[in-house]
């Protein structure tokens, strides 16, 4: 018997519920399959009748066939009744499964980002053993990292006993091109170089050929390529036979001896959508090399078995003293000391996500508060209409309807509209994820896999069902026994006084949850609006920012490097609204800059302070102006003689900290051991790590005197281009073309604006700040309609001493104040119990703002007052509709 | 549930007479099969085998286990017998039945 026939006996045994029925019933399945078919059962038809004959018996179990005389009739005629009471009052229905189902909607939609971001295992095989391993440098700076230097890797390789295997890797982007055309225009791609044990790490197998040898990753230059999924569909059409062909990458013919999975990502890819790899290719790692004190190879490693983060880096403790003794050239007892250097390891997961949990767990408690407010309104609405209904309920009751109907026609009505409002928030919250994905700030890790999960929709379903049962349950607590309400509603009094005191709790509570969100909010925004007018030191207005790879190939030189952004600068400023034009390492606020240990020359480090590492950059002429940057001396020029010395431009920060107050012109500075460079002007501040960062203590180098011997051949600049206040993405068709005139074979990538670098800066302080603040508006209006009912729930209900005020010559005025008095009295309660949970609440966003403290007086004063005006509002309409009231008309009707 | 007899449904009636009629004989698959020669209906097997589930249930019908036979996978017979509180519940519905009847037949048989 196959296996899917063996799970629907499973099924229809557990749906029978007796053994010996359920014996029985397969038994005599068998038995008529033989003599009527003569043959065993099996097949579809079988399963179907296995399948139906178990729903058969769940309905009858659920519906309560079985043992009690009502049988299912009495449930679909309960059923029937419930859907008309709903369809008598549509308004009723429509408002009650609205405020569930947008609360639900919300809390779901950033549920499932929660799920998809931070819950959800990393893509690999046994993703909890995996760990990142780093190097910490504390005297950086509390949480500075760096990653592994090749002679530290080989070294944790030989003496780790806890992992089972751990791998290196370094990302890297390269130009192909097909060696056969080389007029075509080159192509970038996405490059990583990878040691041979990074697949055995990660237990990632080829789906075609093999991985790398140890013996390719001995070799230098490489000779062999494996592709991912993407680039063999991309460039190969998935040729089944693409191993043993060639690839030219930066110029070099590579074998491809491998083609790797489609589900085969680097953990920065399952970080980001935009790291995404082409071809990897061997990194060299060999013992016979030089150890060097560079840390940029990533690493990564599987825990072996009964291992654990906390043991791992135990063992990373032990091993930390003794790299001095180990590999005295790259670790010296004074750099260790200096920096506070040690190793250590995270697991994988934290890594790739990061600090985004915090913010996201937060936004999922202030959905959850919009629910809970969601949920007191629907209360307040169903306690309004089961008082409504008191006349309608004891009229059935003495008709002979006992108390167990009456209740599950109530509970009835509540689960069609919860599950309607779960079903529809199903829908909106799928709709939610898009918008929020695409609202996502650019940093939000794992957000190209977010998605509306198995698990939210099973948490949907589940809230939706158990508000449904609350829902109907509540006014069976709240409402004694309806039967007995007929004598009250016969002396026509106002039900149940309870049901009033409810409905006042409920508005208060949903007063004071909506002043927590409001004051989250608020603070946020304005934390957000500081940030924002914090001075960034650069103009970024109408400057439009790219990145330039050029190929190895033909770039290999300096020189060669540094003539191609003379003359690419030189064609950009050419072109019809284009004022200026320059080039530079690394764009302020979009991090991807390092630092180097420098120092000014005429005051040589103090080996007990250590020389500070600070950030140095590479520039071309043009880019200080380009960016805005104020500059006070010589800017830097292509004039300059190539063979001069080295060119230093210091920040106002870098001088102050060299030289104080004295001049800084014609000093020098000394970099990552290169010879000291004259400072030949001072440049303005930039804030460029983030504004809420300090700013820069930074030194540029011009390009123009080589700077190779340490700094390598420039080859990925970032180009910025200044218009004359055209749109700067207008001109990069312009850009584009100028460019390919130039160079074919040089792509340009990262097209932005540097507005938008600088948006996406501060992206998830307006991502937080708008979410929240969408929130607190969504649950100040349902308060508001909460007032607004509770308060018009009242004025009716006090008609008739209305009537006699106004008989007696109450003023209307003294009416429409007493009514609005009322409803300020439940607001001013509702704040003062909102603002006494705020406090602590707030605290909680403390880390988030900037700024600002999280018990900001004006803004709680500015809470609270926004909070009384909207229920002051919310009682006007009833105010005016009491002044109405006709004192004879109130009388009689009493 | 109590000691009260509560009315019986067709369906439910219809396999009390049934199992009554089968004697001895009467498991589910053969219960079915009389069910609908008797009545020249389909009776679908979700209804009667829970039906007869909750005539157990009510205490109208008793089971036993037979012996089990290789045509049956090894599988036992599960034998239904109507209890006396069963038996009671057919007089029952038979005499409100006649009682209802009487002095109408004539005026069904014209129609």
């Amino acid at each position: 018997m196959s296996r899917r026939e063996r799970w629907t006996e499973r099924l229809l045994r557990w749906a029978v519920a007796d053994t010996e029925a359920a014996e029985g019933l397969l038994g005599d399945l068998q038995e008529e399959w033989m003599e009527r078919r003569g043959r065993a059962p099996g097949g579809p038809a079988y399963h179907l009748v296995l399948v139906r004959l178990a729903l058969g018996y769940l309905w009858a179990r659920v519906w309560g066939g079985n043992a009690a005389g009502t049988g299912s009739a009495g449930w679909g005629r309960d059923l029937r009744f419930a859907g008309r009471a709903l369809v008598r009052t549509p308004g009723y229905s429509a408002v009650f499964a609205a405020t569930l189902g947008l609360g639900l909607a919300a809390a779901l939609t950033v549920f499932a980002v929660v799920d998809s971001i931070v819950l959800r295992p990393l893509p690999y095989q046994a993703p909890t053993e995996l760990v990142r391993l780093e190097s910490a440098v504390p005297m950086m700076g509390p949480d500075t990292r760096w990653h592994l230097a090749k002679a530290q890797y080989l070294l944790l390789r030989d003496e780790l006993q806890s992992v089972d295997d751990l791998g290196l890797y370094v990302l890297s982007v390269s130009t192909v091109g097909s060696p056969d055309r080389p007029e075509d225009q080159a192509q970038r791609v996405g490059t990583v170089y990878v040691d041979s044990h990074l697949l055995p790490t990660l237990r990632i197998e080829p789906i075609r050929g093999r991985a790398f040898t140890p013996e390719e990753t001995q070799e230098m230059p490489a000779r062999v390529v494996m592709l991912t999924d993407g680039y063999w569909n991309r460039a190969f059409g998935r040729d089944p036979d693409v191993v043993g062909r060639t690839v030219l990458v930066d110029g070099r013919p590579l074998e491809v001896v491998g083609v790797l999975p489609a589900d085969a990502r680097l953990p920065e890819e399952v970080e980001s959508s935009s790291v995404s790899t082409d071809l990897w290719m061997p990194l060299y790692v060999s013992k016979s090399e030089r150890p060097v004190n560079s840390h940029s190879f990533r690493g990564v490693a599987r825990l072996g078995a009964g291992a654990d983060v906390a043991r791992l880096n135990a063992e990373l403790d032990r091993l930390t003293p003794t790299l001095p003794e180990v590999l005295p050239e790259a670790y010296s007892a004074q750099f260790m000391e200096e920096y506070g250097f040690h190793m250590v390891a995270t697991p994988l997961k934290d890594d790739v996500v990061g600090t985004i949990a915090d913010t996201l767990w937060i936004l999922l408690g202030s959905l959850g508060l919009l629910l809970l407010v969601a949920c007191f309104n629907a209360a307040n609405l169903l306690l309004a209409r089961t008082q409504r209904r008191s006349r309608e309920m004891a009229i059935r009751a003495a008709l002979g309807a006992g108390r167990g109907t009456l209740g599950r026609q109530l509970l009835l009505e509540s689960l069609i509209l919860s599950l309607a409002a779960g079903a529809a928030a199903l829908v909106v919250a799928g709709m939610g994820v898009e918008a929020l994905v695409r609202l996502a700030p650019d940093g939000l890790p794992r957000v190209h896999d977010v998605a509306l999960s198995p698990l939210s929709v099973g948490v949907g379903a589940a809230l939706s069902l158990g508000l449904g049962l609350l829902f109907g349950i509540l006014p069976a607590a709240a409402g004694a026994d309806m039967t007995k309400v007929l004598g009250d509603a016969g002396r026509g009094m106002t039900a149940s006084r309870r049901h009033h005191a409810a409905r006042r709790v409920l508005v208060v509570a949903q007063l004071a949850v909506s002043v927590i969100l409001l004051a989250g909010a608020a603070l946020l925004y304005q934390s957000y609006r500081n940030l924002s007018s914090v001075e960034s030191g650069i103009d970024p207005e109408n400057v439009l920012t790219f990145r330039v790879i050029l190929p190895a190939e033909q770039y290999g030189d300096y020189v060669a490097a540094a003539d191609y952004y003379r003359r690419a600068l030189d064609r950009l400023e050419g072109l019809p609204g284009v004022r200026s034009a320059g080039a530079v390492s690394a764009l302020p606020l979009d991090g991807g800059w390092g630092c180097s240990l420098t120092y000014p020359t005429d005051r040589p480090p103090n080996p007990n302070d250590g020389p500070p590492c600070l950030p140095v950059f590479l520039v071309t002429p043009g880019y200080f102006e380009t960016l805005g940057i104020p500059i006070e001396g010589t800017p830097p020029s292509w004039d300059a003689p190539m063979d001069r010395r080295l060119e230093a431009f210091v920040a106002q920060a870098t001088a102050r900290r060299f030289w104080g107050d004295e001049a800084a012109l014609g000093r020098g500075v000394s970099s990552f051991g290169a010879p000291a460079a004259p400072v030949q002007a001072v440049v303005g501040d930039v804030r460029g790590a983030g504004l809420r960062e300090p700013v820069w203590e930074a030194t540029y180098l011009s390009i123009v005197p080589p700077t190779n011997a340490y700094w390598g051949v420039p080859r990925f600049l970032r180009i910025a281009v200044k218009t004359d206040g055209t749109e700067p993405l207008a001109i990069v068709p312009a850009v584009r073309q100028a460019l390919t005139e130039l160079d074919p074979r040089v792509p340009m990538s990262d097209i932005r604006s540097m507005d938008g670098v600088v948006a996406d800066s501060n992206a998830r302080d307006s991502f937080v700040a708008l979410l929240l603040g969408l929130a607190s508006a969504f649950s100040l209006l349902l308060s508001a309609l909460g007032v607004y009912a509770v308060i018009s729930y009242i004025v009716q209900g006090r008609r008739g001493e209305i009537g006699v005020r106004l008989a007696l010559g109450s003023g209307t005025g003294r009416v429409r104040s007493m009514v609005v008095g009322q409803s300020v009295r439940l607001g001013v309660l509702g704040v003062l119990l909102g603002l006494a949970a705020a406090v602590p609440v707030s605290r909680i966003l403390a880390s988030f703002l900037y700024e600002l403290s999280p018990t900001e007086p004006v803004i709680l004063a500015g809470v609270a007052v926004v909070l009384l005006a909207v229920t002051g509002l919310a009682s006007f309409a009833p105010a005016m509709r009491a002044t109405r009231v006709d004192p004879v008309e109130a009388l009689r009707s009493d | 549930m109590g000691n009260k007899v509560t009315y019986l449904g067709e369906l439910e009636q219809m396999l009390l007479w049934t199992v009554l009629r089968l004697r001895d004989g009467a498991y589910g698959m053969a219960v079915r099969d009389e069910l609908e020669a008797r009545s020249g209906r389909d009776a679908s097997r979700g209804s009667v085998y829970i039906t007869l589930d909750r005539l157990v249930g009510k205490g109208y019908l008793a089971t036993r286990m037979g012996s089990s036979t290789p045509a049956r996978g090894g599988r036992k017979r599960r034998y239904f017998e109507v209890t006396d509180e069963g038996k009671a519940a057919l007089r029952e519905a038979r005499e409100a039945l006649v009682s209802v009847w009487t002095g109408l037949e004539s005026v069904v048989e014209e129609a």
